[in-house]
């Protein structure tokens, strides 16, 4: 996944021009997004496949014969859509990513008026992988398994990951409301760390910039 | 054990094979052979058998003879009627079709779910025979080669019991969950995962729960199951093309 392009600054027309909020940022919005189109290339390429059964996603994703989403998307006309792969981005945890382990306080520079600041934080990713038999889910959720160790080196690497690992599968389980579902969940445990640099203007707060390791990101709103 | 019609009766050797079949009716295909070929005998006993709890236990005896093939009635293994009960039963049947057809019911087609036959070649797991493609070209998700037997026409009344339309557990994607209570023939008997389709909407149904039957001595006359309608999405869908394809 590159890196997107800088956000433009949109003039009002008045004294200080608004710019909206960076999206560089590992947000959960932006995670779910970044998972979701992380399965999505593992399964557009039948050749890649473990198995010549498993079906391949194509875009648009509605029309595709593996569905793969975001949970908590409410979907209208034809819901049954199986096999189906759903993201699920569980809590984030964060913790102080400064030099003293108090607060996130990196440093300072006074004469620039900067204060660097950094955090890590931990979560944890559920590919949930809906069938309508045992068998299958276990064939889709072993195939996502396969894609997450193969890759989470260069997913570490490409997107500065401190940890991504496959933490495990679990065994499929028939979904309480649909006797004729399966489900089987691979659970992904990763961490990264996040810095920011707040540009401080005595008296008032004119100044903000965010640097968040991105340098094509980099932009400040004055 | 089984007699043969001596008044009528071909040149010898007569060859005889027991068969078997889930529904009772259709073409060869649904018939299978649980016997060798027993030449110039006229019983067999099955040494060893598995049965499940479905009432799906039709038999008939072929025999070839004078290069000609012959069939026996079939007969039913849970039930009999005499001549009386049999003609009461009939009459009950054909009042209730009238009902259906003239008042309160719609047409449909019923899909039997094969339970024998050639197992699937494509999605079948190689060592624990599981079906591994719920949608497949071939077996349609049941393990046997083209899947569902029929469509057996026939007339049906739908009573729509419950619409839930919510999100699933953990809101992993929605459930609409559509169940209906339906009032058929007692044949063919229905067992869990056959599938009915109602003639005009194409809607399809698959079959759940066995909630009653009104029978004589065993014998069904009226059948009552629970159905929950599929999506257009799911290969039952294909019922009729895959069959056609195959």
């Amino acid at each position: 996944m590159s890196a997107p392009a800088p956000i433009p600054e949109v003039w009002n027309g008045g004294d200080f021009p608004l710019a909206p909020v960076h999206t560089g940022r590992r947000t959960p919005i932006i995670l779910r997004s970044f998972f979701v189109e992380l399965a999505r290339q593992f399964y557009v390429d039948p050749a890649m496949q473990l198995s010549p059964l498993i079906k391949t996603w194509s875009a648009p994703n509605d029309k595709s014969h593996l569905w793969i989403d975001v949970t908590g998307r409410w979907v209208d006309g034809n819901v049954s859509r199986r096999p189906a792969l759903l993201v699920d981005v569980g809590d984030l945890q964060f913790s102080p990513g400064g030099v003293q382990g108090i607060d996130n306080r990196m440093g300072s520079n006074l004469a620039r008026g900067e204060v660097y600041q950094a955090r890590v934080a931990t979560g944890s990713v559920v590919f949930a992988h809906l069938a309508l038999n045992d068998a299958e889910s276990v064939l889709y959720a072993t195939n996502t398994l396969d894609f997450l160790d193969a890759y989470a080196y260069v997913i570490r690497t490409d997107f500065k990951f401190e940890r991504f690992q496959a933490r495990g599968i679990f065994k499929p389980s028939m979904r309480k409301d649909q006797p004729r579902e399966w489900e089987c969940r691979v659970q992904v445990d990763f961490q990264f760390q996040e810095t920011c640099q707040l540009k401080l203007e005595a008296p008032q707060l004119k100044q903000i910039t965010l640097d968040t390791g991105f340098p094509a990101q980099q932009f400040n709103m004055t | 054990m089984w007699t043969v019609n001596t008044a009528a009766a071909p040149a010898q050797p007569w060859s005889f094979v027991v068969q078997q079949s889930p529904t009772g009716v259709g073409t060869d295909t649904t018939w299978f052979d649980i016997s060798p070929v027993l030449v110039n005998k006229h019983s067999y006993i099955e040494q060893i058998r598995k049965f499940n709890k479905d009432p799906n236990l039709f038999f008939r005896v072929r025999c070839v003879a004078g290069g000609k093939t012959y069939y026996s009635p079939v007969i039913d293994a849970y039930g009999e009627l005499n001549r009386n009960e049999y003609i009461l039963a009939k009459e009950m049947m054909r009042k209730r079709q009238l009902a259906f057809s003239r008042l309160e019911g719609v047409s449909i087609q019923i899909w039997k779910k094969m339970q024998r036959g050639v197992p699937c070649p494509r999605c079948l797991d190689p060592v624990t025979a599981e079906v591994r493609d719920s949608s497949c070209e071939v077996c349609a998700g049941t393990g046997w080669v083209v899947g569902f037997d029929g469509p057996y026409p026939g007339c049906a009344k739908f009573s729509t019991t419950a619409t839930h339309k919510k999100f699933a557990d953990n809101a992993e994607g929605v459930d609409d969950d559509r169940l209906h209570k339906v009032e058929l023939l007692g044949f063919p008997r229905l067992i869990r995962d056959d599938v009915i389709t109602e003639c005009k909407s194409d809607r399809r149904y698959t079959v759940d729960i066995i909630e009653r039957m009104v029978e004589i001595r065993r014998i069904p006359i009226i059948q009552f199951v629970m159905v929950h309608e599929l999506s257009r999405d799911q290969i039952e869908h294909s019922l009729g093309h895959l069959a056609v394809a195959q």
